[in-house]
């Protein structure tokens, strides 16, 4: 079935009253518009600012896009967890990453799925400057950016992925089908690379077998 | 009669619910599960989202202090559960982290002990009675330290719980009622009624206005001024704090699908009020506390709406002369001084 985005005007309630005759579009547009609801609106999404150092001159948040890895302040690598709940129809997760971005080779980030007992689901992606995988600009500029999974090629998508370690290749974050409705930890390991926020949410489909 | 659900759910064969097919019993059927499902589940993801970098947020106030606040939409008055899970780490001393939530009539309180180390806290918050007394829910985060410890807070996410099949409370969002689809009478032989059709129309106008969470933030309050995390919003925000979120085609078209932004302002004075740009909506507060602003769907999709498929649109503050002036910068520190306004805590979300 084909699953459309957009809010269609409904038909009006007296198109079912008693007494009027039922046209088939209007069961059609029923149809069509509660599976918009539940697979296109009510997809998972989850928006992750990343509160950074602001050194100790100022409680405001004036300076979290302009630290870059000159700074004594900045660690070189940091862990972080992410919690996710996925939706009962959740396949892939699509992940962005907003981070500050950085000009030499050796910066990555890592990002692993893992159910609450922390049994990893997908051995996930690895976003690395030197395979194109993060966005680069030149050194003197600090203006954030975002790297993002994207959606994958549909031959990533046709079977779950079998890597097991992050793959350089970027594709979504695979939820198995035990899986699917539970809450969920995104995992990120980043290197050298100064992270801002994470954006994730469920890869829309535009097709589904009913 | 059964108000149940299948999940994950089924959808209506296609093949049945076109023009000039008889309507068969299972295209119905399926309809008013899928109804059901839409109503339990739909919306229970991320509600609160936020995350610091190691050492960034934490405290070692001897006394228990209050540090975060947040405002957030319910997705029905029937979904009672609100969970919270916080990855926190406490240092030489075991201490807790306490949740207060209130929907302005019942306060609810659970307070967790967060051993020393990193650790992975549960709350779990049921409203009692059989509805919320409001469409909004306030929630506030205390640490509570240990002797001589302190506890540092790297994550944070907060969620509502989805109703278990089948339903069985009356399921209200502002004045709008959700009719819950009886499937036992929506199989054969039992006659198609006229009720299915109605109250299944109403329910999809009903579920198009639930509300969704598109960009939560909030500062960090009574932290030292030496203190490493952010208070207000500055202007080193405006780049990071931002959500590219599906908003479907149609909303412009409707007058009832809206966005709103809950916004918590301090130092602020009828002389000196807050004025921001968010997605091209000037709004002035000159009022501290909380106010709720309607916002425009103003931008165009963003570019990586054709990627997706879907019209994504970039919801948070815009690049501006006016932000860049009036948020937090290093020029008036206004959270380290204590002069001037500044957004302390921020929820964007749609009705939509």
């Amino acid at each position: 079935m084909l699953v459309p985005t957009a809010y269609s005007t409904l038909p009006s309630p007296e198109a079912c009253y008693n007494g009027v005759a039922l046209m088939g579009g209007v069961q059609a547009q029923m149809a069509s518009s509660l599976a918009q609801l539940s697979h296109a609106k009510f997809r998972g999404h989850a928006r992750y600012w990343i509160g950074v150092n602001n050194g100790s001159d100022g409680s405001g948040g004036y300076r979290s896009a302009v630290r870059t890895r000159a700074s004594t302040a900045l660690k070189t690598s940091n862990e972080y967890t992410f919690f996710y709940r996925t939706t009962p129809i959740t396949e892939w997760i699509v992940i962005s990453l907003t981070h500050t971005p950085y000009y030499q080779s050796d910066g990555l980030v890592d990002v692993v799925l893992k159910d609450m007992s922390l049994t990893t689901l997908d051995h996930g992606i690895r976003f690395t400057a030197s395979t194109g995988g993060l966005q680069v600009i030149e050194a003197g500029s600090a203006k954030p950016v975002t790297s993002s999974t994207g959606p994958g090629t549909p031959a990533q998508r046709s079977a779950a992925p079998t890597n097991v370690s992050p793959s350089i290749t970027l594709r979504p974050l695979y939820v198995p089908p035990a899986n699917r409705g539970d809450l969920l930890r995104i995992e990120v390991d980043s290197t050298y690379i100064p992270l801002r926020g994470l954006e994730a949410f469920d890869l829309y489909q535009a097709s589904v077998t009913p | 009669m059964s108000n149940s659900y299948t999940s994950p759910p089924t959808l209506a064969d296609p093949a049945t619910v076109t023009s000039g097919q008889p309507i068969t019993e299972l295209a119905p059927s399926r309809m008013g599960d899928l109804q059901n499902y839409i109503a339990a589940v739909g919306g229970c993801t991320n509600l609160i989202s936020q995350c610091w970098d190691d050492g960034v947020f934490a405290t070692s106030s001897a006394t228990q202090v209050h540090v975060l606040r947040y405002r957030a939409p319910a997705i029905s008055r029937a979904h009672l559960v609100l969970k919270v899970y916080i990855v926190a780490k406490a240092f030489t001393a075991a201490g807790s982290i306490e949740i207060e939530a209130t929907d302005g009539t019942s306060t609810l309180y659970h307070n967790v002990a967060c051993p020393t180390g990193l650790q992975t806290l549960t709350f779990t918050l049921t409203f009692p009675g059989a509805a919320l007394a409001s469409d909004m829910i306030d929630l506030e985060v205390d640490i509570i330290n240990g002797s001589g410890g302190s506890i540092e807070i790297r994550t944070i996410m907060t969620e509502w719980s989805a109703l278990a099949s089948p339903i069985t409370l009356l399921m209200e969002s502002g004045l709008l009622t959700y009719r819950p689809m009886g499937i036992n009478r929506l199989s054969t032989p039992l006659p198609l009624s006229s009720r299915f059709g109605v109250n299944t129309i109403n329910n999809i106008s009903m579920m198009r206005k639930r509300a969704r969470v598109f960009l939560s933030w909030a500062g960090c309050l009574n932290i030292p001024n030496t203190s490493q995390c952010s208070k207000g919003i500055g202007i080193g925000d405006i780049p990071i704090l931002f959500s590219d979120i599906f908003i479907p085609d149609g909303v412009r078209d409707d007058d009832d699908l809206k966005l709103y932004a809950e916004i918590y302002v301090e130092q602020a004075t009828v002389l000196d009020p807050m004025t921001v740009l968010i997605m091209g909506n000037r709004i002035e507060i000159s009022a501290n506390g909380w106010s709720q602003h309607e916002l425009d769907l103003n931008p165009e999709p963003i570019a990586s709406s054709r990627r997706y498929g879907l019209p994504m649109y970039r919801v948070g503050f815009d690049d501006t002369a006016v932000n860049q002036s009036n948020l937090d910068k290093l020029s008036t520190q206004a959270a380290r001084n204590g002069t001037g306004a500044i957004i302390t805590s921020l929820t964007i979300w749609g009705g939509c």
